[in-house]
């Protein structure tokens, strides 16, 4: 494992300062679960690693006029166990409780997740689904960026050198809103998704959809939402049909990779699937198995 | 009997759960370097230099050595202690401990680094310069056979055949009524044991190059010492727990290049693989194509089985040709086929080298045999449990080898027992689909007859009564020191932890062999049975003396001996003990067991006792399928096993339950990805094995016919617990689908293609 220095700024300035300062190889580091088990495979080889976890108050939940505030360094755990979550966000809570594992979700965090721009992320579509915006501070100070344009491509985020992401914000959800997230493993069920799938969707009393968002994981370079399929839906009455419209939209917008998981065809045939059922499920206020579970 | 049968908590068992033994690579001295290996990163390459100037110069850095700094640089890959002359026109298996000049798989050793600590271990691998050259590869075992493929070894890639010859083939075709042919091709899986590659070696105050280290085969110091051209007692191998094995730990790991890297510096020096090295640099289980073709009569009796099977060896021979062997032999599945040609090739490529793997070669057929007999039963319209028992092998019957099988094999009454475990099928209900099917299985345990194979324990009394065991067996967490306590309580009266078992150590415990083939509970449990016995003899006789009586009518139990009828009068075995060696009786013995040996099977026609015996069994599987994503769950497994005798209830009960989670990973979701013999996957992010919940509900049923070779009757169960499983699968989901599957791993992509191209 290539050696590295371990900084540890105590404040969120001296965290960006260090970061400045710093020439060769740096990165920053908040639970590592992906960031360690990159460096033992020699695919980034950081001569320093800048951890956040000297920053007091990094892991706060907290609601904030009505928004949810996560601070980045609030773990998977501290999410998906957090009654104000639960309570207020539970889409959101659904899918970071589908993250790995316990020892996993211990450890990792949502501003890790983020940052790392991995396409399979679990909590990103349900984000996505809720509108979220990253709270991203840098150099030239703090900016945020609503998460639909947070992901720039394959492992990419929208940030710049010497930036940190320092909280997810998330506004409440639609009054009489339904969410749910799939999460399909096609391997053993401690698996990344091959896709992901959030919903969220509004009925009025005819049945039609008031509001419709759809987010997608494991289906393009990074996680996206589903445009087509939610207007596809907008207005109209919650059918089978409709479902049915909408998930092959869902699937025609995708644009899967193929890896070992599965092939890009297979992943669009899922996202079919998986839509569909899920627009059913919350239509009908049905739980979905997905198969592993 | 009070002890055998019965499940005694595991001396280990709670060390483990604590987290408390020493494994290999846990144990540090002072001064101790750290090794690591470098791996060529191609399958196929010519080494054109090696500078590693630049590595030695760097402070810290003790030791960079090439094949050149290796004494003799061949490392065997033999069956470990085998008779010379018993050699089965075996190619001479041999790798170097070093790549010279020229590099054959990818994670092939080429330099070996010991450094003060790890990461200026690595630095130096930074620093070593190695320019390859490429050469052109082959990875496919078919195209390796074609005339102007590239040679893998300048010997060609034809590494080793077998044949099987019985009765006409044309004649039995000739009176088939339906006739039913596939291919089944599996793929390169790897072992995946928790514990990776690991171990320490000094050299003692004698002068003797001492290595701990995690393995299968304590009789690997001859190895070492061949490799370094020191005489054998000059190397000692003191085993440690292993966190698991499978076959994997069964070649040669560490202990050459870590015995080099001792023996060159003169200090400790400490190895372990990470699970990457791991992945790349030990032997996988050999991919198969299997071509079957099986008639059988309107009755459904077999009447002619035609099979060609193609095993990829990989860059080197390891156990290759016996790995083959036993596929030959469990080619026709436990069924009496009159009319048999198998022909069964392994084939050297530029892929991993693959070599033994539990089940060694029995698994792969079962995926073929067991698919062919419910393509029969479709074809013929008939149940397939009552196809198999109407060709089930039974006592006195023949295999197609000619062996006769001497032990009861329960077969049927295993699959029935399977098969009602499964309780009542559940109707499928859109879009999940319900599969069921059985698989039936025999593998053997212990090895080929021509070995004459032998184990030998030694039993000693302490003066307070207590018994310690010596018996060199490595204990790979199957339990297998406690079925020797076991043996040597029941026996000898005593109360469990009365008894002891200590060391598994080349140099102080009596030579057990290895813990492979499944052999240890049949070849050191009968040794020390029969040391147990012997024991057992002197004591009795000590206390006859003692209490004024005849040796038959003294009884040993409870850590007492007494007069039959009058335990309340007895003597402790404290006193017992004394007595004798007051006596002038003995009261430590060492024995011998030797399996019954027979000369090698004729090469061309496959005719002889290949195995003294096998342990036979059936899986019975439910599966639910979403038809529309493919995905697959096994729901409820019942393994029903013919034991022979139970020894440890809970460790037999153990290996049925681990084998069959084993073989659904393999049957599911288990591939090493290759691409020109690079793999794509050394990694537990894309290698995936099953988790607990991937697995299903498991029942597990012993059967005891008390017919086995083993102590009281024991047959083993280590390796036979797995075999079944992969027919089992396959066969679940193609009874689901209405389509064969012949293909491993049958992901969810493959079973929703399957589905498609039915409707299609």
């Amino acid at each position: 494992m290539h050696p590295f220095r371990l900084l540890e700024p105590e404040s969120l300035p001296e965290a960006i300062e260090t970061l400045g300062r710093l020439d060769g190889e740096s990165r920053l580091v908040a639970g590592g679960t992906a960031l360690v088990a990159m460096i033992r495979l020699g695919l980034v080889k950081p001569d320093r690693l800048v951890s956040l976890h000297r920053v007091p108050g990094l892991n706060r939940i907290r609601v904030d006029g009505g928004s949810l505030e996560l601070g980045a360094m609030a773990t998977h755990a501290d999410i998906e166990r957090s009654r104000t979550v639960r309570d207020g966000w539970p889409l959101l809570a659904e899918a970071v409780h589908r993250v790995a594992t316990p020892a996993i979700r211990t450890s990792g965090t949502i501003g890790g997740n983020l940052a790392y721009a991995e396409a399979a992320s679990d909590p990103a579509p349900a984000l996505l689904c809720l509108n979220a915006e990253a709270r991203v501070l840098g150099p030239g100070g703090e900016r945020a960026v609503p998460l639909a344009r947070f992901f720039r491509g394959f492992y990419e985020a929208a940030l710049e050198p010497g930036e940190i992401v320092t909280a997810v914000r998330v506004p409440p959800p639609p009054a009489g809103a339904r969410g749910g997230y799939v999460k399909f493993t096609s391997r053993s069920a401690e698996d990344k998704p091959l896709v992901g799938v959030a919903a969220l969707v509004v009925l009025d009393g005819a049945g039609r959809c008031v509001e419709a968002r759809i987010g997608l994981g494991g289906s393009a370079p990074t996680p996206v939402r589903a445009d087509r399929a939610e207007r596809a839906l907008r207005g109209e009455a919650l059918t089978d049909a409709a479902a049915r419209a909408a998930a092959e939209a869902a699937a025609g917008e995708a644009d899967p990779l193929s890896d070992l998981m599965g092939s890009a065809d297979y992943r669009r045939e899922m996202i079919r699937v998986w839509a569909r059922r899920l627009l059913i499920a919350l239509r009908d206020g049905t739980a979905l198995r997905d198969g592993t579970r | 009997m009070r002890v055998i049968g019965t499940s005694p908590a595991r001396p280990d068992a709670w060390e483990k759960v604590r987290g408390r033994p020493i494994y290999a690579g846990d144990l540090a001295l002072a001064g101790m370097l750290h090794g690591r290996i470098m791996r060529s990163p191609y399958a196929s390459a010519r080494i054109v230099r090696i500078d590693t100037r630049a590595a030695r110069a760097l402070p810290g850095v003790i030791a960079v050595l090439t094949a050149h700094d290796v004494p003799r640089n061949e490392q065997r890959m033999e069956l470990p202690g085998r008779m010379a002359e018993a050699t089965a026109g075996a190619v001479l298996a041999t790798q170097p401990v070093l790549a010279e000049d020229r590099v054959r798989f990818q994670g092939e050793p080429v330099v070996a680094i010991a450094a003060t600590t790890p990461e200026i271990a690595a630095a130096a691998a930074d620093l070593v310069e190695i320019d390859y050259e490429d050469l052109p590869g082959v990875y496919d075992p078919i195209a390796a056979l074609a005339p102007d493929a590239p040679k893998v070894h300048d010997s060609g890639n034809l590494l080793r055949s077998w044949h099987l010859r019985a009765g006409d083939l044309a004649q039995g075709f000739a009176r088939a009524a339906v006739v039913v042919e596939n291919t089944y091709r599996t793929p390169f899986v790897d072992h995946v044991y928790m514990e990776t590659e690991s171990g320490i070696g000094w050299i003692d105050g004698e002068g003797v190059l001492t290595l701990r280290v995690s393995t299968q085969v304590l009789e690997h110091f001859r190895d070492v010492a061949v490799v370094l051209q020191i005489p054998h007692g000059r190397v000692r191998i003191e085993g440690a727990y292993l966190g698991g094995g499978f076959g994997g730990k069964e070649d040669v790991t560490v202990e050459c290049l870590l015995g080099l890297l001792v023996w060159k510096t003169g200090r400790p020096v400490q190895l372990i693989f990470s699970r990457e090295e791991s992945f790349i640099g030990h032997g996988k289980r050999h991919p198969y194509v299997m071509r079957y073709r099986t008639g059988a009569a309107r009755d459904g009796a077999l009447v002619a089985l035609e099979a060609e099977l193609i095993s990829d060896s990989g860059a080197y021979a390891a156990l290759s040709p016996w790995v083959l062997l036993y596929s030959l032999v469990t080619s026709t599945g436990p069924y009496r086929i009159p009319n048999v040609t198998v022909d069964a090739t392994t084939v050297y490529t530029n892929n991993p080298v693959a070599s033994a793997y539990r089940c060694f070669g029995s698994i792969q057929t079962c995926l073929a045999y067991e698919g062919q007999m419910d393509a029969l039963a479709a074809a013929l319209a008939m149940d397939p449990l009552a196809l198999r028992e109407k060709n089930f092998l039974r006592k006195g019957d023949r295999l197609a080898t000619g062996q006769v099988i001497e032990c009861e094999p329960m077969l049927a009454e295993t699959m029935r027992r399977a098969w009602a475990g499964l309780a009542e099928r559940r109707p499928s209900r859109a879009p999940t689909r319900i599969g069921r099917a059985v698989a039936a299985s025999f593998s053997p345990y212990g090895r080929m007859c021509w070995t004459r194979d032998s184990a030998s324990a030694w039993i000693g009394m302490e003066l307070d009564g207590t018994a310690v065991v010596r018996c060199a067996a490595p204990d790979v967490g199957g339990g297998q020191t406690s079925s020797l306590c076991a043996i040597t309580a029941e026996v000898l009266g005593l109360e469990l932890d009365h008894v002891i078992a200590v060391g598994r150590d080349s140099h102080f415990t009596p030579r057990a062999g290895t813990t492979t083939a499944t052999r240890q509970l049949l070849m050191s449990g009968n040794a020390v049975l029969s040391a147990a016995r012997e024991l057992r003899r002197h004591l009795v006789g000590a206390a006859a003396a003692l209490l004024e009586a005849a040796p038959a009518d003294i009884e040993l139990a409870g850590g007492h001996a007494f007069v039959r009828g009058a335990p309340d009068r007895g003597l402790s075995m404290a006193s017992v003990v004394k007595g004798a060696t007051g006596q002038g009786r003995p009261v430590q013995v060492l024995e011998k067991y030797d399996a019954p040996s027979a000369p090698t099977i004729d090469p061309a026609t496959g005719q002889g006792k290949a195995f003294n015996d096998y342990t036979f069994g059936t899986h019975a599987l439910e599966v639910e399928i979403d038809e529309e994503t493919g995905r697959t769950r096994p729901t409820r497994l019942v393994s029903c096993f013919d034991a022979g005798r139970i020894i440890h209830r809970a460790n037999a009960e153990g290996q049925l339950e681990g084998g069959a989670v084993q073989g659904l990973g393999y049957a599911l979701m288990e591939e090493i990805a290759l691409e020109n013999g690079v793999s794509k996957n050394p990694h537990l992010a894309d290698y995936k094995i099953p988790t607990s919940l991937d697995a299903p509900e498991i029942a597990t049923v012993l059967l005891e016919s008390g017919e086995g070779l083993g102590p009281f009757g024991a047959k083993g169960l280590g390796e036979p617990a797995m075999t079944p499983s992969i027919g089992a699968v396959a066969n679940a989901v193609s009874n689901a689908l209405g389509v064969r599957m012949t293909e491993l791993p049958i992901t969810s992509e493959r079973v929703l293609a399957a589905l498609r191209a039915k409707r299609a």
